[in-house]
């Protein structure tokens, strides 16, 4: 993974002295709150309903066992003991005071972490395949790609205030685990008929309140115009976005009211000036990012052939666990360990500081000091020795986080909801809770079958409602909480927005529905191979919604 | 925001006098060093002689499109660009597009909501003064004297680039001397 | 008009705190002044004002509230979550790891 050199550490010592002067000033009263809002939010900081929140940058999913170690450490010392990964793979902690966060932005950096640009205005971390480096389906790394995004987009000092958010994900495999489809821009790392390295770049995708796929902008961008088409696209958009109305400010809004065959003009006539300047990319560059990024040396390790078939015949619970939890690595003896913060009942994507400090371990012992955060907010080890399998499973096990349900529907994507967010309309965490519970046979799980659902607490989307295969949108009518129900959403390859069902569903009605939902999918479906989404494909709505609601419309 | 009725104009030098006066059309300019907004100073540029022109400088709001005015970039003095409020980036790309594709070489201003949290990313884009009302940016603005930031990931005006094996590495001038 | 009460957020912790009546700010809810006035709500909005030009707090706002049983209560399910905590148990709290 990529290494600080001297340089880096100083701007990120830097940053936090700057950041510092500011919090200083606000509480000196030399700065008004507006002044200051939009610093703090680039240095991460959120004002919540019960506290400030901090998100700290987790740069395309990825972190060292030393880095896991020091936000065990933040948690316990300046929070309340477990901290949040986020559908962005970055870490929010919840309760942090304004006081503090020049002093945990310092601890931050002397592991080269930091929370630049994690909110406000501005180009924000870069995302990307939380199995780089490692999955059998993988062409081409990204992450030397989102590396040289992520340098190239700090303090851009042109890019700092644009007219709203500006999201990046990269993808560099067969299937794209990072959804790059509902990001601002999303790149495909892929090869010309020569050979040659590149990028299909889409862009105007995006959830909230207008959901859209984005759109195939060019098919091949070669690598070395990675920075020059980017910055071709974002200086468009910060010239010609909207400003004037927050929920229309997103670059998918230009496109739609501007088409996207005239922006790609104005894209290309921008790019056609850039494209021979200072940002092209001299393959030593390329090469000398490339070159933090190699996979580790992995040794052979084919010992389990002998001992992983009995092992789990004799263990059930690690057999289902190494079935769900365990995906292809491209070595014949290692596997990609993906470690579920869905526990029944659980928070979705929460840890304590003791078991951040005990995966850190793990990764540390058992996958080169490696580990990600992936999309659904889960940790994943990428290089694991299927030998070391049941040795992991049984410290997991532990420490409560040996949940088999990787893909299932306990495998729950959602915001931290109304419970903690200012933005929130309802509650997310415990519709998240009781469908886990309603849930938890395993046996059940697995008759369900790979399933995606999404739960957000409000129209912004922070918990990929739109494109769940079953996603929940928490609203507020008449001051009750009410539930609305997509379905056919996904993320990733053949990316699509859910349709609604149709009225919403109280609190106490949303699980029985989300239960039905389930009930008129295993009782319509062609095989126990034919998952949901295939089968809501093939079918349509309809049957689902005759099933939810009687004659007039009402919740049955 | 704290206003000041008394708006200064500063540079990297520091604190400078202003030549030049706000007008609003030709008739205004006379004798003097105005700023005339684009659409007026287009209607202008024929009617102007050329030692009127040396001293007739261009207002462009957020947003509002320079490319008339690049074939006329060596007779204009000064363009200021607006800011209407801090957070309305717009004037940050038409800088770079100004100075660093252009490479317009009179005096690139920043006016309107100009305050010390973005002065180094309006330098960093090109602009060589900024015209400051908020009376706390001032005071600081007094003080400035090197950026804090050891350097920058992105090529920039005034700035060089080091050499290292990142991407990109630029400095001020000043610190590249080693 | 519904009774109100003054709400703001802390500047130093982002902790919510409720105007009460000894004229200060409280992290208890319970502690709130109550507003039954329209002119009431002018005071509320002054000493808003000046609490946020004191830099000691920020995002202040007025929030419905009634009585139950003698108790007061927010009438929005948001202003209740902020007055007693999230309504769940964090992973934290819950286990005993």
């Amino acid at each position: 993974m990529y290494r600080y050199d001297e340089f880096d550490k100083a701007f990120v010592a830097a940053r936090v002295a700057e950041f510092s002067d500011q919090v200083t000033r606000r509480l000196a009263g030399e700065m008004t709150e507006e002044e200051f809002m939009p610093l703090r939010l680039r240095n991460g900081v959120y004002l919540q309903l019960h506290a400030y929140m901090l998100r700290v940058a987790i740069p395309y999913g990825t972190l060292s066992s030393r880095q896991l170690r020091k936000l065990a450490h933040i948690a316990r010392r300046y929070d309340r003991g477990y901290g949040h990964f986020t559908t962005r793979q970055n870490i929010q902690f919840n309760w942090p005071r304004l006081v503090d966060i020049p002093e945990i932005l310092e601890e931050l950096s002397e592991v080269e972490m930091h929370a630049i640009q994690t909110s406000g205005n501005c180009i924000r971390n870069v995302t990307s395949d939380h199995f780089a480096g490692a999955a059998a389906d993988e062409f081409a790394d990204p992450r030397p790609y989102a590396e040289i995004l992520r340098q190239w987009s700090s303090l851009h000092p042109e890019f700092s205030y644009l007219p709203r958010k500006f999201k990046i994900a990269v993808v560099g495999a067969r299937i794209d685990r990072a959804a790059i489809q509902v990001h601002d821009i999303g790149l495909w790392l892929k090869r010309d008929s020569s050979g040659k390295l590149g990028f299909a770049f889409y862009v105007g995708g995006g959830q909230g309140r207008t959901p859209m796929v984005a759109r195939l902008l060019r098919d091949f961008v070669p690598e070395e115009d990675l920075l020059s088409y980017t910055t071709a696209i974002i200086r468009i958009y910060n010239l010609y976005g909207r400003r004037d109305n927050k929920y229309k400010a997103r670059i998918k809004i230009l496109i739609h009211e501007t088409g996207l065959e005239k922006l790609r003009e104005e894209i290309e006539a921008e790019f056609a000036i850039l494209k021979t300047g200072e940002l092209k990319l001299p393959q030593a560059d390329i090469d000398a990012i490339n070159a933090y990024f190699h996979t580790p040396d992995l040794a052979d390790r084919p010992e389990w052939h002998h001992n992983l078939d009995w092992l789990r015949s004799d263990d059930p619970a690690f057999d289902r666990w190494v079935n769900r939890n365990v995906a292809s690595h491209r070595h014949p003896d290692y596997g990609i360990v993906t470690i579920s913060l869905k526990p029944t009942g659980g928070v979705p994507g929460d840890a304590t500081s003791v078991q951040m400090d005990v995966v850190a371990d793990l990764a540390e012992r058992y996958s080169k000091d490696e580990l990600r955060v992936s999309y659904h907010q889960n940790l994943v080890l990428p290089h694991v020795a299927l030998g070391d399998l049941k040795v992991i499973y049984d410290t997991l096990l532990a420490t409560g986080l040996a949940s088999a349900n990787i893909g299932l529907i306990s495998d729950i994507i959602a915001c931290p909801g109304l419970d903690y967010c200012t933005l929130a309309n309802a509650r997310s965490i415990s519709v998240a809770q009781q469908i886990s519970a309603r849930f938890s046979s395993h046996d059940r799980q697995m008759q369900v079958g790979e399933i995606q659902l999404n739960i957000s607490g409000c129209i912004n989307a922070c918990g990929h409602h739109h494109v769940g295969h079953i996603g929940i949108l928490g609203v507020e009518k008449k001051g009750s909480e009410l539930y609305q129900l997509t379905l056919g959403g996904n993320a990733g390859n053949n990316c699509a927005i859910g349709e609604i069902t149709g009225r919403g569903f109280s609190s106490d009605e949303i699980v029985d529905a989300v239960e039905t939902v389930i009930n008129t999918y295993l009782s319509v479906r062609e095989s126990n191979k034919e998952s949901f989404i295939s089968t809501y494909r093939r079918v349509g709505m309809a049957l689902f919604r005759q099933a939810l609601y009687d004659v007039t419309g009402r919740a049955v | 925001m704290q206003l000041n009725g008394d708006s200064k104009l500063w540079g990297p030098g520091g604190f400078c006098e202003d030549e030049y006066v706000w007008a609003d059309c030709l008739e205004d300019v006379g004798n003097r060093c105005v700023i005339l907004p684009l659409s007026v100073w287009l209607q202008a540029v024929d009617k102007l002689d050329k030692e009127t022109l040396g001293k007739t400088g261009v207002f462009a709001a957020a947003g509002e499109d320079v490319r008339p005015l690049l074939r006329f970039l060596a007779v204009i003095p000064v363009i200021a660009l607006d800011f209407p409020v801090f957070s309305d980036g717009r004037s940050y790309s038409t800088a770079v597009q100004l100075k660093q594709i252009h490479h317009y070489l009179g005096e690139l201003r920043a006016v309107g909501d100009v305050l010390i949290d973005q002065v180094s990313n309006m330098l960093r884009c090109g602009f060589d003064t900024l015209e400051v009302r908020h009376s706390l940016t001032q005071t600081r603005l007094a003080k400035y004297s090197r950026e804090i930031f050891p350097g920058f990931y992105q090529p920039g005006a005034s700035l060089i680039r080091a050499r290292s094996h990142r991407i990109w590495y630029s400095v001020s001038a000043r610190q590249s001397c080693s | 008009m519904s009774l109100k009460i003054l709400t703001a957020s802390r500047l130093t912790d982002g902790h919510p705190v409720w105007y009460c009546t000894d004229g200060g700010w409280s992290k208890e809810f319970s502690n709130a002044a109550v507003a039954d006035t329209s002119l009431a709500c002018l005071l509320f909005e002054r000493v808003a004002k000046q609490a946020i030009e004191k830099n000691e707090i920020v995002d202040a706002t007025l929030v419905d509230v009634e009585t139950r049983d003698g108790r007061l209560v927010a009438l929005r399910l948001r202003e209740r979550i902020r007055a007693n905590g999230p309504t769940i148990t964090s992973y934290a709290q819950n286990q005993s790891i």
